[in-house]
């Protein structure tokens, strides 16, 4: 009996002092929550339960039982976006198709269809506004890094770069290239006109004929304020259609043109003094900016870029634009871009669409810079080569690459690339111009 | 949905004149800059030989089209390809290559 007594002793002195404890800590912790409303009661763990929910709010699970808010099944569709990622990965690393776009396209591409990792949160940007009240606490990084793509800043900052990194020369030297420029524009509205026909909005076939334009940062920026919600597609299509030039193009050429006009031999240029080409982007800027105000971002931009290059005083901002800014803007651009291609807004019938319309756009502006050039030779003493109206459609320099091969194919003794590079460049500023108006029509 | 076919065409056709309006208005200019820009430079041309390169430290255009060519030809693999085989045979003795008349020998 003693022994009970002693044993039932020691269990109270033992669980005193850790009653006390508790009721100590019960009063801090009330207090806290009094506090600071952030703290949680704890609830004992049980480990079959934890594991469970471990294994429920997992990537894999949501992948293999995710549904949408309507119940329907949509696992599968996070699966088919890796893969397509991925692919896009394999073109770019493999086939270096525009490998400096297309992979970090590719990788914002993955990380935005991770299920669950909350990297990029589309409703942040619904209904083409930024919602900025819900940016912290929901944001990810992705969504941060979009607002450089949403508020249109990647764009022109590329634009400078790519004004750094161009030579006006050949265009300063025959500045009749700029018509060939102007015409390549043709897919632009061919395919507004083609996609408005197909029941798009007339935003959103604007956003969709610029791919015609082939130029990545110009297709971007018109989408991102026109249609924000293709921003995903388009660009994934322009940067491309821009990487299959080569295979594009070619065909389209040789159709429109006989082996004569291909064998054509043009005079060499002649050559461009400092003055010229410093006043040039100076002069342009502001007649641009004058006549067509919505054009004046990309137009100024591209032009600031130029004069960095050519004034020859700024040689270390110069090489900024072009290697160091350029680079880090080229990432940040690439991966948001990317991972705008959710689930939800790539796979449907409209990216389809879009990629159709895409390629149509493309062989229409080749088309159209190649049948000016043959109009120009009806009145021309000087004939052009037809050949060098298919770089009208920027695309800068694979498109004067394609025309200095097709034209060596035709006649090894004929250089057309420096030809080739005029209504290249022009391309640019006629793109930029086009994507203006589009803005000033529909915007 | 219903399309506006007018709207659709206007941008068509008003877009297109914008491009071309805006682009010919800079051909013109570009023009009136090689005929100002040529007419200055002309007399100075006559003067200056014409092997001479145009500003200083620059090389002739002759010059860029051959190193041009040389580095296409380089880049493309388009030399002739060399067997990386020594061909220099043994000769016979004569007195150039004679270890008794070479510059040093301690005989």
């Amino acid at each position: 009996m003693k022994k009970y007594l002693f044993i039932l002793l020691m269990y109270v002195a033992a669980i005193m002092p850790a009653t006390a404890q508790n009721s100590t800590d019960s009063l801090i912790q009330a207090t806290v929550i009094e506090e600071t409303g952030i703290a949680k009661e704890e609830t004992p763990l049980k480990v079959g339960e934890s594991l469970l929910k471990f294994v429920k709010d997992t990537g894999l699970a949501q992948m293999i039982t995710g549904t949408d808010d309507e119940g329907n099944y949509i696992g599968y569709k996070f699966l088919i976006m890796l893969v397509i990622g991925c692919l896009l990965l394999y073109l770019a690393i493999v086939k270096k198709f525009e490998p400096l776009l297309l992979l970090p396209i590719a990788f914002g591409m993955l990380l935005t269809n991770l299920p669950l990792a909350g990297m990029y949160n589309a409703d942040l940007f619904a209904g083409g506004h930024v919602h900025w009240g819900e940016f912290v606490g929901t944001a990810g990084l992705l969504d941060y890094l979009y607002l450089g793509v949403k508020l249109g800043i990647y764009p022109c900052l590329i634009f400078v770069g790519v004004g750094a990194m161009t030579d006006f020369g050949p265009l300063l030297a025959n500045p009749k290239s700029l018509l060939l420029g102007a015409a390549a524009q043709l897919g632009i509205f061919a395919t507004y006109l083609g996609a408005t026909a197909l029941g798009f909005a007339p935003n959103e076939a604007a956003s969709i004929g610029i791919i015609g334009g082939a130029d990545g940062p110009t297709a971007i920026y018109l989408t991102s304020k026109l249609a924000p919600h293709l921003l995903g597609p388009i660009a994934v299509a322009a940067y491309s259609y821009m990487a299959l030039v080569p295979v594009i193009q070619p065909p389209i050429m040789r159709l429109l043109t006989s082996k004569k006009e291909r064998e054509i031999e043009m005079k060499q240029l002649r050559e461009v003094s400092r003055t010229e080409k410093i006043l040039f982007p100076i002069i342009v800027a502001i007649i641009v900016s004058l006549l067509l105000p919505s054009a004046a971002t990309l137009i100024s931009c591209l032009m600031l870029g130029n004069l960095m290059r050519e004034c020859g005083v700024v040689e270390r901002l110069s090489k900024t634009v072009q290697n160091e800014l350029m680079n880090i803007v080229t990432i940040f651009l690439g991966i948001t871009v990317g991972a705008t291609a959710t689930a939800a807004n790539f796979l449907n019938w409209t990216t389809l669409g879009i990629l159709f319309l895409g390629v149509t756009a493309f062989c229409l502006g080749t088309a159209g810079g190649v049948l000016l050039a043959k109009f120009m030779n009806l009145f021309s003493k000087e004939k052009i080569n037809p050949l060098i109206g298919s770089a009208g459609v920027s695309a800068v320099p694979m498109a004067a690459r394609v025309s200095q091969v097709e034209g060596q194919k035709a006649n090894p003794g004929n250089f057309l690339l420096m030809h080739a590079m005029g209504p290249n460049v022009a391309g640019v500023i006629g793109s930029a111009v086009a994507a203006g108006i589009l803005l000033s029509l529909l915007g | 949905m219903n399309v506006i076919w007018s709207n659709a065409l206007t941008v068509l056709g008003l877009g297109l004149f914008i491009v071309f309006v805006v682009l010919i208005l800079l051909v013109f200019l570009l023009n009136g800059f090689s005929w100002f820009f040529i007419k200055k430079e002309t007399p100075q041309l006559q003067t200056i030989p014409a092997t001479t390169p145009t500003t200083s430290g620059a090389i002739t255009p002759a010059e860029q089209a051959a190193v041009a060519m040389a580095l296409h030809l380089f880049y493309e693999d388009a030399h002739d390809e060399e067997s990386y085989v020594i061909t220099i045979q043994q000769e016979p003795y004569n007195p150039w290559n004679s270890k008794i008349y070479g510059l040093n020998n301690n005989m």
